[in-house]
C-alpha cells in the first residue's frame, strides 16, 4: 500500500454520527456498518480528506500507542475497508499537506 | 413581618411608566405595583411591621420565605468547569473591527502533544473531583485554523470521557471560513456552534473580509446552511455597530428564515484601536437595547432564543464570563488562564488572569492566582452593589467594561443590558404587551435606567 495514496470514502456511502458510533449506509447496495472506537476516529479522519501520513501520527496521540503499531492497525483496516468498498485510493498527497493551516 | 437584611439588598424596584416593578430575583419573584403599593410594601420592609393589603400580604409572606442563596464565589479545591483551548490565535479573516494581533502571534499554533496534555489533565482532574460532566470549548483567533487540534482532542476526549463514566460537550466559536468537509464535520462532532454571521452580504463582507480584501459572505452562508441541517445546536452571532443597529430586526427575520438556528446573540462592538480605523463605532445604547428587544419579538415568533448574555434573567452569578468560574484556558503556548482574551488586554487593565501553566505534560496551577480570579466578582464591585442585574450581568466583562464611576452613573453597557434586562423581566411576568409603550417613552425609560439606585428601601419619597 503506498503512502502516496489518499483513501477517500466511497462515493456512494454516507454516514451519520450516532452517540458514540458511526453510521454507514452504502446508498446503492443498502448495505450498512456500525463503527465504534478506533474505526469510527479512522472513519472520521478519512472523512476530512486527511492523508494516510496524517492521520497515523494523529491516531498515534488520540489513542496513545506507539506510531509503529498504529500504523499496522491502520493499513489492516484501510486493506478490509478497500475490500469491502466504503473506501477507495484516490489521489496522491498534495506537497505541503502536513501543513495544517488554512491560510492565515 | 421583619425581612432578614441579606434579602432586603434583592429586592428591587424600578419605574416602568406609571407603575414600579418590584423585582426580587433570588424569591423569584416579580410584581407590578402602584405607587400606594409600592410605599406601603417599603415601609413595611422598614418597620418590620407586615402589610395588611391581602394581596401585597401575600408578596411580603413570599419576601420572608427562603430565597435562593446569595450567588457567592466559587470555593475550595480548583475543578475545571470547562476546558478552553485556543488552538491558535492566527485567523483567516481580516475582520474591520479584530485587534491587530504581531505576526507572531497569529503563527503560534498549539501543538499536538500540548493538546493531548490539555486533555489528559484535564479528564485526570474530572476523575479526582468525582465530576460526571465534561465541557471542552473552542476559542480563537479561528479555533479551525488548526483543525487537527480539533480533531485530536474531540476524539481523545470521547475516549476519554467514556473511560471515566463521563458525559461530554464540545462548544466552539468560529467564522464558518472552511471548507464543505470541513463543515459536516463540525455539524456531526461538536454539539454547539457559535457562528458569526454579521448580516447579509453587504454588512458581513464589510465587516468581515478575507485576507484578500474578498468578503467571506458567501463562504459563511454556505455553511451556515450546511451547520443549520445538522445535530450541533447553531447560535448565529453578529456585530452590531451604529450603521447596522437599526437592521437589527431585518437581521433577525434573515436569520430565522435561512438558517433556524437555535439561538440569535447580537454584541454591540468592542470598540478597539482596529475599528475606529475602521470607521465602525459601537451602536448608541438606547438604539441598540430598542432594536434588541424589537428583534427579539422576531426571533421569539419563530422559536428562536434571542441572545443578550447580560441581560440573561435566569443567570445567577457573581461573574459574567470564565473568570472567576475556575475555567482552565489553554493557549498555545501552554499558559492556562481565567480569560480567553489576549494577554496584553487583561494587562493593559491591570489585571494578570494567568492561573498557572502546562508544561511537559505537567500543570502547575498558582493558588494565589485562583484566589485572585475568584475575586473578580460582583461582590467587589460596589458600583454595581444597588442594581436589579447585579446577579445577572454581574458587573460584565472584566476587562472591557469599565465600571462607571461615580457608580450612579450608568455608561453604555449599563443602559442597554438595563433596558434589555427589565424588558426580559416584564416578558417572564407576561406583561411583555407593556414594552412597547414604555420604549416609546423616552422619558420614562431613562426614569427607569438612570434610577441611582434600585432598592426598594432606597427609594425616595413616592408621589
Amino acid at each position: 500500500m503506498s503512502r502516496r495514496l489518499i483513501y477517500t470514502c466511497a462515493p456512494s456511502i454516507i454516514w451519520v454520527r450516532d452517540a458514540d458510533q458511526m453510521l454507514l449506509v452504502d446508498q446503492e447496495t443498502k448495505q450498512s456498518w456500525s463503527l465504534r472506537g478506533v474505526s469510527a476516529v479512522i472513519w472520521d479522519l478519512l472523512a476530512v480528506g486527511y492523508s494516510h501520513q496524517r492521520i497515523v501520527p494523529l491516531l498515534s496521540l488520540i489513542i496513545s500507542l506507539p506510531i509503529e503499531e498504529v500504523e499496522q492497525s491502520f493499513t489492516k483496516v484501510l486493506e478490509k475497508w478497500l475490500d469491502e468498498g466504503i473506501v477507495q485510493a484516490s489521489r496522491e498527497a498534495k506537497d505541503g499537506e502536513l501543513d495544517h493551516q488554512c491560510g492565515m | 413581618m421583619s425581612v432578614p437584611r441579606e434579602s432586603e439588598t434583592n429586592i428591587f424596584a424600578i419605574p416602568i411608566l406609571d407603575k414600579f416593578l418590584l423585582y426580587a430575583p433570588l424569591h423569584n419573584l416579580a410584581a407590578l405595583l402602584d405607587q400606594t403599593a409600592t410605599r406601603l410594601l417599603r415601609d413595611s420592609l422598614l418597620s418590620g411591621e407586615t402589610v395588611a393589603e391581602e394581596c401585597l400580604g401575600e408578596i411580603s409572606l413570599a419576601l420572608n420565605e427562603d430565597a435562593e442563596p446569595t450567588p457567592s464565589p466559587i470555593q475550595g479545591d480548583f475543578v475545571p468547569s470547562f476546558l478552553g483551548l485556543l488552538p491558535t490565535r492566527g485567523c483567516n479573516l481580516a475582520c474591520r473591527y479584530c485587534g491587530f494581533l504581531t505576526a507572531e502571534e497569529s503563527a503560534r499554533v498549539m501543538s499536538l502533544e500540548m493538546a493531548q496534555n490539555a486533555v489528559n489533565w484535564y479528564m485526570d482532574e474530572l476523575e479526582l473531583a468525582g465530576v460526571s460532566h465534561a465541557e471542552v470549548h473552542y476559542f480563537g483567533g479561528e479555533p479551525f485554523c488548526a483543525e487537527q487540534v480539533l480533531d485530536l482532542t474531540v476524539h481523545l476526549a470521547r475516549i476519554r470521557a467514556e473511560e471515566i463514566g463521563c458525559s461530554l460537550r464540545f462548544e466552539v466559536a468560529t467564522n464558518g471560513v472552511f471548507d464543505e468537509e470541513r463543515c459536516h464535520w463540525a455539524a456531526d462532532n461538536i454539539d454547539t456552534i457559535v457562528l458569526s454571521l454579521d448580516g447579509p452580504a453587504d454588512i458581513h463582507d464589510f465587516h468581515r473580509p478575507c485576507k484578500d480584501g474578498q468578503g467571506s459572505y458567501k463562504t459563511v452562508e454556505h455553511n451556515a446552511r450546511i451547520l443549520s441541517q445538522g445535530s450541533a445546536d447553531l447560535f448565529l452571532r453578529a456585530c452590531v455597530t451604529s450603521q447596522t443597529v437599526g437592521r437589527m430586526p431585518e437581521i433577525a427575520t434573515w436569520f430565522c428564515e435561512g438558517f433556524h438556528p437555535k439561538g440569535v446573540c447580537f454584541e454591540p462592538l468592542q470598540p478597539s484601536t482596529q475599528s475606529r480605523i475602521g470607521q465602525l463605532e459601537p451602536p448608541d445604547p438606547w438604539d441598540f437595547a430598542r432594536n434588541f428587544v424589537k428583534a427579539a419579538w422576531i426571533l421569539e415568533s419563530y422559536g428562536v432564543e434571542p441572545v443578550y448574555a447580560a441581560g440573561d434573567i435566569h443567570a445567577r452569578q457573581v461573574s459574567f464570563c470564565p473568570v472567576g468560574k475556575d475555567a482552565a484556558i489553554v493557549s498555545p503556548d501552554g499558559t492556562i488562564s481565567a480569560c480567553y482574551l489576549l494577554r496584553r488586554d487583561w494587562e493593559a487593565k491591570g489585571l494578570d488572569l494567568r492561573l498557572g501553566r502546562l508544561e511537559d505534560g505537567s500543570v502547575q496551577l498558582r493558588a494565589d492566582a485562583v484566589d485572585s480570579a475568584r475575586s473578580l466578582n460582583v461582590h467587589n464591585k460596589p458600583s454595581c452593589a444597588h442594581c436589579f442585574c447585579k446577579w445577572h450581568c454581574a458587573g460584565g466583562c472584566h476587562v472591557n467594561h469599565t465600571l462607571p464611576d461615580p457608580p450612579d452613573i450608568y455608561d453604555r453597557l449599563c443602559i442597554q443590558t438595563r433596558i434589555i434586562g427589565l424588558r426580559n423581566v416584564l416578558k417572564e411576568m407576561g406583561q411583555d404587551y407593556l414594552v412597547p409603550e414604555w420604549l416609546q417613552d423616552r422619558e420614562a425609560v431613562e426614569r427607569s435606567v438612570y434610577q441611582a439606585s434600585d432598592l426598594l428601601l432606597d427609594l425616595g419619597e413616592i408621589q
